[in-house]
């Protein structure tokens, strides 16, 4: 009988145990408009790279909006205000999504649009143009400039992607690799594209990242390079970099990297900057964030979060277009010729 | 799984012929193959303060030493996780899982009438796991990693030599063992994502281990109850419960990960 008590006390422990971690388990934070605004507000705070640079006071965007914040708002209200916040760091790394709405900040409309591709199809492709995922190339100047647009770098660039078009237009006097417009994605792709037009080793920026909740609590510099591969196919000729206030992110990057390679043009309007890698996290009611949580400082010592601006400014002549002209690469041919 | 558990089965099944009439030494070495399955939910503040639960399911292998004094054991397994959370959405976390460690423990206590046995000895238990979610954007993946040295406590419960009045006269009793552990932890080492919670980029190529750091303390529970079941030649199946609790030292990046598990395990006498 003693022993039959002893197997029940054993077996009895076990679904005690269950329960343990609630001892030392926090409680899980409200999930009210307050306590989402307030979480937000405070990760903006500790983590945001560019408080300084852009001369936000985030203690005064608190007092502004915490008055608009009540429990029991609708979760569309609290949304847009949530948006508003947040847009006072001018930002398009800074985005809020949920569900039923994604927040931005549309720096491609801080500047006039600049490329219409439609002309370019009509006016300056072949119908048989190349689609090497995701690069549209062809050939302009009767053979003599090679011509790469890409719209996007959501999809990776592969090294075979980029060595294509490089072997096929390697006689040609120059190369226009249009990135105008292109919203930014993996930054592997621009230092799969830029290493294969490197001439050598060449350091292009220096990355820091925050490291604490301090505003100037940053760590590094990692020290980034383009570095020319050994084996296949490199283009080591001039290059036209077309850009404008569409050329975000990763896309400004390659902007950025360009601006350190001596055989490189950038031609067009300033980018839109965000050279600030952004984070990801979750608020307490399950909405995801992020915000730009590093900077880049060209290797002159400049900061380019609010765009890196051209070598050669050109902005899309309207009047042009309608004759289907697009002045921005006939800018970048006549600088290759 | 069901073809390579069923392998196992023959073997023990087999064993019992061919070991019939050898004389068991007193020292035996286990080898065994586990399988755990656990509901198990973790919370990683540095990206998210919402607890997530889920399921995690494991396989693995474990040697043990059982010496009349004192007993050794190693076990590695390794398995997936599958997390979810529901607020406006149903946001899901996967995980890698591996978990490794073994205990090196002495018998301090033996009360014969009773069949009961005390060992103490240290237990080292880790995990590792390999994070994805594809919701939480540039912090999408990461990886994880707290291993903990135990005070390990057993207290066993040995039913050899027990017979029922349903036992036949001549006829070897079976044996049962029950014991109950708990793992008290002495330092936890844990390696986890650093402040910025991203992928490395700079140089164009993802790097998840780059930003990460070791930090001390922290608090780690573990426990178990098991149930090993002996067969006449003394190959045996055994069942556990498990339950870690784990959490990292407060801080922008606390994680607290839990898990209620059952183990089965086919074990195997080598010698």
């Amino acid at each position: 009988m003693m022993h039959i008590r002893s197997y029940l006390l054993l077996l009895v422990l076990a679904p005690c145990l269950m329960t343990c971690e609630e001892v030392f388990l926090e409680e899980e934070l409200a999930n009210d408009a307050r306590t989402n605004f307030e979480y937000l507000w405070q990760q903006c705070d500790e983590k945001y790279a560019f408080f300084e640079y852009k001369n936000v006071d985030w203690d005064s965007v608190y007092a502004e909006y915490s008055p608009r914040v009540a429990n029991g708002m609708s979760a569309d209200s609290l949304f847009r205000v949530l948006w508003d916040m947040m847009n006072e760091l001018r930002d398009g790394h800074v985005n809020l999504i949920a569900p039923f709405n994604v927040s931005r900040f549309p720096v491609d409309l801080l500047g006039p649009e600049n490329i219409d591709f439609r002309v370019i199809r009509e006016n300056y492709l072949s119908d048989r143009y190349y689609t090497t995922t995701p690069i549209i190339h062809d050939i302009l100047a009767d053979g003599q400039v090679g011509y790469l647009r890409i719209a996007s770098f959501g999809t990776t660039v592969g090294e075979g992607d980029i060595q294509f078009p490089l072997a096929l237009y390697r006689n040609t006097r120059g190369l226009i690799l249009d990135i105008r417009g292109n919203g930014g994605g993996s930054l592997s792709s621009v230092f799969t594209i830029m290493n294969r037009l490197a001439r050598e080793r060449t350091k292009v920026y220096d990355s820091f990242i925050k490291s604490g909740p301090g505003r100037e609590d940053f760590e590094g510099p990692q020290e980034a390079f383009v570095d020319p591969p050994e084996r296949g196919q490199t283009y080591i000729k001039p290059v036209m970099v077309l850009i404008d206030r569409g050329t975000y992110s990763a896309a400004s990057f390659m902007a950025l990297i360009a601006r350190e390679l001596p055989q490189m043009t950038l031609i067009g309007d300033t980018t839109g900057g965000g050279l600030g890698i952004p984070n990801g996290g979750q608020l307490p009611n399950g909405w995801t964030y992020r915000l730009s949580i590093s900077r880049t400082i060209s290797t002159d010592g400049q900061n380019f979060e609010n765009g890196v601006p051209p070598d050669i400014r050109v902005i899309l002549d309207r009047d042009l277009t309608e004759q289907g002209i697009d002045n921005v690469i006939e800018r970048a041919i006549a600088e290759i010729l | 799984m069901i073809r390579y558990f069923s392998f196992f089965f023959v073997l023990l099944g087999l064993q019992p012929a061919l070991g019939q009439g050898q004389e068991k030494p007193e020292r035996p070495e286990y080898l065994e193959v586990t399988a755990t399955a656990g509901l198990s939910s973790f919370r990683d503040v540095g990206v998210s303060p919402i607890l997530y639960n889920g399921f995690l399911f494991m396989g693995g292998i474990r040697y043990t030493y059982e010496g009349t004094r004192w007993q050794h054991s190693a076990e590695f397994d390794g398995g997936v996780g599958f997390y979810e959370v529901t607020r406006f959405a149903v946001y899901e976390s996967n995980t890698i899982n591996f978990a490794y460690g073994g205990y090196s423990r002495r018998k301090f206590w033996e009360a014969d009438n009773l069949n009961l046995r005390y060992h103490g000895g240290v237990r080292i238990h880790g995990f590792t796991n390999v994070r994805s979610n594809p919701s939480l954007l540039n912090a999408s993946s990461g990886v994880e990693s707290i291993n903990t040295l135990f005070l390990h406590n057993s207290l066993a419960w040995d039913l050899r030599f027990r017979k029922t009045d349903l036992s036949k006269a001549g006829a070897r009793p079976s044996r049962h063992e029950l014991a109950f552990e708990l793992n008290l932890p002495i330092i936890t080492a844990s390696w986890l994502p650093d402040y910025p919670y991203i992928t490395d980029f700079t140089d164009g190529e993802p790097n998840s281990t780059k930003s990460h750091e070791f930090y001390w303390g922290g608090l780690r529970l573990q426990s178990r109850l098991t149930y090993r079941y002996f067969l006449p030649n003394g190959n045996a199946l055994r069942f556990t419960y498990w339950w870690d609790y784990a959490r990292t030292p407060d801080g922008f990046n606390q994680l607290d990960f839990i898990n209620h598990a059952l183990q089965f395990g086919l074990v195997m006498r080598l010698n």
